[in-house]
């Protein structure tokens, strides 16, 4: 009976977080479904000849819109099996083998180690060792998971945009011909090498809630409060906005390039490596202005991920010419431009215009139409340095 | 959040615990920096100060060269039209006397040495990709090994014959320019005294180091091409071998827009303020088949390059902007206040804001 008791309590208990209403928002979806479905909600009761809890074969509802999804046990999951069917996204949480096919079925299935064995956690994506570290596995590692997937999809995008945007533009003035403006191995090295780490790093460190895991439980209405990766953020911040930066990184080298005696500044290679440190730059920079949370490690992989694109240049000609291969595109060019002022000028002109500007979205944004994160930033901010008590992690 | 214990897993100390670090944790110290309003009008103006200097100095720089130059291709040969003019070229293309004609250059002002001609072709795109690939850059280096003279098609085996490879091959290299010129100067009192152009450390000197070779070239350009443009390797275009002649190697730097300059040679003599440059110029490359243009530019240089302001425009439109946007946000944060960071003010929430 005390470990009943003990069940109840935990349920109503999440029930209770989860239908709390707090100054970011309602959060709505969750308490208005269970009250919908009348089944398969959170207070299950218990039955003791089964399993130690069907506790163990309730499903956690949880859905940015609409209902969808069964009752309790299998065969509800099973009436409306069909992905395509419902709305939102399924949780089944359980913790013995009878769960098993519940969990399978769910789009995520969280298994609870415990005394009825290890089949749920073996079929679970996620395993957790207590019922009640679903409520954190919700609210904080849900939310910063989708937060830095989202980032990374629309990162990705951004990137390999601004670099193909180049190439676009370049080929208005060759005649549509297909001529790449930057050649083939600084090609290569880009997505790979220059500028994978960051978004790596990003993709797994990223924190867009200060302290995350107490501001995230204190305010779980956050949760449908604000959707990460919405339709019109993608659309913008993926693929309209590197338009504009891979215009900036095409036009001002090209354009202010110019014969320079005997330096060749202005032929069709080097402008392309002016264009091609341009981006590179450029999408770094994009990155770091985005990130919410900048440790030493994302600073040094940044720093890193551009430094290496200058040694890199000077590098790959002499190892051309050792292997006794001749390459018009790469001979002397990155060391000519590495020495000539029109591209150092030219950096500094394409960076300030894209990264101000970027900026100065950022700062409109964070003003006028901060997201419920930024608003957070802020209260965590200024009671933390009312109240002084310390900044550091858990 | 605890960490799993192990149940009845026996004495053993392994355990799948993952690391408790500040990386696997997640917990790594982290600068979250807050755009506030102070820092942002800082920035913007810091911005503005930094850059519109910048500019006014690019600008001027970019300002400073003194550039001459004049428009050839249609004055310098009989014909109202492209095709009447192309047709002449066709009939006097053995005899260069009549391709010649004299085109005057006024010295605006003081043109300090060196002075750099550059001959200027528009509507010629040394970046079109079939263009781009139609070379060898082994052969040119002098390299036996490893050459692959196929992309040189058509220009590869000279007319089709197998036994007369080209060398230099391709497209790049046939379509040589092949206009030349003289130049005489005259000051106020009318003597006109002939002017060296040198073509001497006109080219890119990792090229003449790295990229070219010194040997005699087969089967190129021999006589002169049935489209009227194309010269050979030899003294008359600068040098017998690709080493020797820099214009060559200037000519296989391909360009990157449609309309480009080439250095052709370099004057080591100041030019004086009112003096009149007469340029001869021997006009014989064909660019009346596709409507390109010529010209004949004489220009000095600075530290930036040639005469080009696009830097500092760049850098003056992106500070003006930044002063502009900086003075206009710190008039509307004194127009109108508003609490920063009030959650009253989300759209979405009709709850009475409450604070922490």
């Amino acid at each position: 009976v005390a470990p009943l008791r003990l069940l109840l309590s935990m349920t109503s208990a999440v029930k209770r977080c989860l239908n709390r209403v707090g100054p970011y928002g309602n959060s709505t979806a969750t308490g208005q479904e269970h009250g919908q479905e009348g089944e398969g909600e959170i207070s299950g009761g218990v039955d003791s000849e089964d399993t130690d809890g069907e506790l163990a074969t309730e499903e956690v509802e949880e859905g940015r819109a609409g209902g969808g999804g069964g009752g309790g046990g299998g065969r509800g999951i099973n009436e409306s099996s069909d992905p395509w069917d419902r709305e939102g996204v399924l949780l089944a949480i359980g913790d013995g083998a009878n769960d098993v096919a519940m969990i399978q079925a769910a789009d995520v299935g969280v298994g609870v180690l415990g005394k009825e064995g290890r089949q749920a956690v073996n079929n679970s994506d996620v395993a957790v060792p207590l019922f009640r570290h679903l409520v954190p596995l919700l609210l904080v590692h849900g939310q910063l998971c989708t937060e830095r997937l989202s980032r990374l999809i629309t990162y990705s995008f951004y990137k390999n945009l601004t670099y193909w945007g180049v190439l676009l533009a370049f080929q208005f003035y060759c005649g549509f011909s297909g001529q790449a403006l930057i050649d083939d191995i600084s090609g290569s090295f880009y997505n790979v090498v220059l500028t994978a780490l960051p978004i790596l790093v990003v993709a797994l460190q990223e924190s867009h809630a200060p302290e995350p895991s107490i501001s995230l439980l204190q305010h779980p209405e956050l949760y449908n409060a604000h959707s990460p990766l919405s339709a019109c953020r993608f659309w913008m911040e993926g693929v309209v906005l590197p338009l504009f930066h891979s215009a900036a990184c095409f036009f001002i080298p090209m354009y202010s390039a110019t014969p320079f005696g005997t330096q060749p500044a202005h032929t069709l290679w080097v402008v392309g490596k002016a264009s091609y440190m341009a981006v590179v730059v450029v999408v770094t920079v994009e990155l770091l202005l985005t990130t919410r949370a900048w440790t030493k490690l994302l600073g040094t992989v940044c720093l890193l991920s551009v430094a290496v694109a200058f040694p890199f240049l000077l590098l790959v000609w002499r190892l051309e010419l050792a292997a006794n291969y001749l390459d018009e595109a790469t001979v002397g060019a990155a060391d000519l431009l590495f020495k000539s002022p029109y591209f150092w000028m030219s950096m500094v002109a394409v960076v300030s215009l894209t990264a101000g500007s970027r900026y100065l979205e950022r700062a409109i944004r964070w003003i006028y139409f901060p997201d419920p994160f930024m608003t957070l930033a802020r209260e965590f901010h200024r009671t933390t340095t009312t109240t002084t008590t310390t900044n550091n992690g858990p | 959040m605890t960490s799993p214990t192990p149940q009845g897993e026996g004495t053993s100390k392994k355990t799948n615990e993952p690391r408790n670090t500040k990386i696997t944790q997640q917990t790594l110290p982290a600068c979250k920096p807050i755009l506030e309003p102070v820092w942002i009008v800082f920035i913007f103006f810091a911005i503005g100060v930094v850059l519109v200097p910048i500019g006014a100095v690019c600008l001027y720089y970019g300002l400073k060269p003194v550039e001459i130059s004049a428009r050839y291709d249609q004055t310098c040969v009989q014909g109202a039209s492209n095709a009447e003019r192309e047709a002449y070229l066709y009939q006097n293309a053995a005899n260069d006397s009549m391709l010649r004609c004299t085109i005057q250059l006024r010295v605006t002002a003081d043109m300090p040495a060196p002075v750099f001609v550059y001959y200027e072709l528009s509507g010629y795109y040394q970046n079109h990709r079939r263009y781009v690939k139609s070379r060898s850059d082994m052969q040119l280096a002098g390299k036996t090994k490893g050459l692959a003279t196929n992309l040189c098609d058509p220009q590869e085996r000279y007319d089709g014959n197998d036994s007369l490879p080209i060398n230099p091959c391709g497209l790049v290299a046939w379509s040589f320019f092949n206009d030349t010129y003289m130049m005489a100067v005259s000051t106020n009192d009318s003597n006109l005294l002939p002017l060296p152009i040198s073509d001497q450390n006109i080219a890119f000197k990792s090229d003449i180091k790295y990229r070219f070779a010194s040997y005699t070239p087969q089967n190129f350009n021999p006589v002169i091409g049935p489209l009227r443009g194309g010269f050979n390797l030899s003294a008359d275009s600068g040098g017998a071998t690709p080493k020797d002649n820099q214009r060559f190697i200037n000519w296989m730097r391909l360009s990157a827009l449609p309309r480009f300059r080439k250095l052709w040679g370099r004057i080591d003599r100041d030019l004086k303020a009112g003096s009149m440059v007469s340029v001869t110029v021997y006009n014989r490359y064909n660019t009346y088949k596709f409507d390109g243009r010529k010209s004949i530019v004489l220009g000095t240089t600075t530290w930036l390059g040639s005469r080009n302001p696009f830097l500092g425009v760049a850098y003056l439109v992106t500070g003006g902007l930044s002063f502009i946007l900086a003075l206009v946000y710190l008039v509307l944060r004194l127009a109108r206040p508003r609490k920063f960071g009030d959650p009253a003010a989300l759209s979405f929430n009709n709850h009475p804001g409450a604070s922490g």
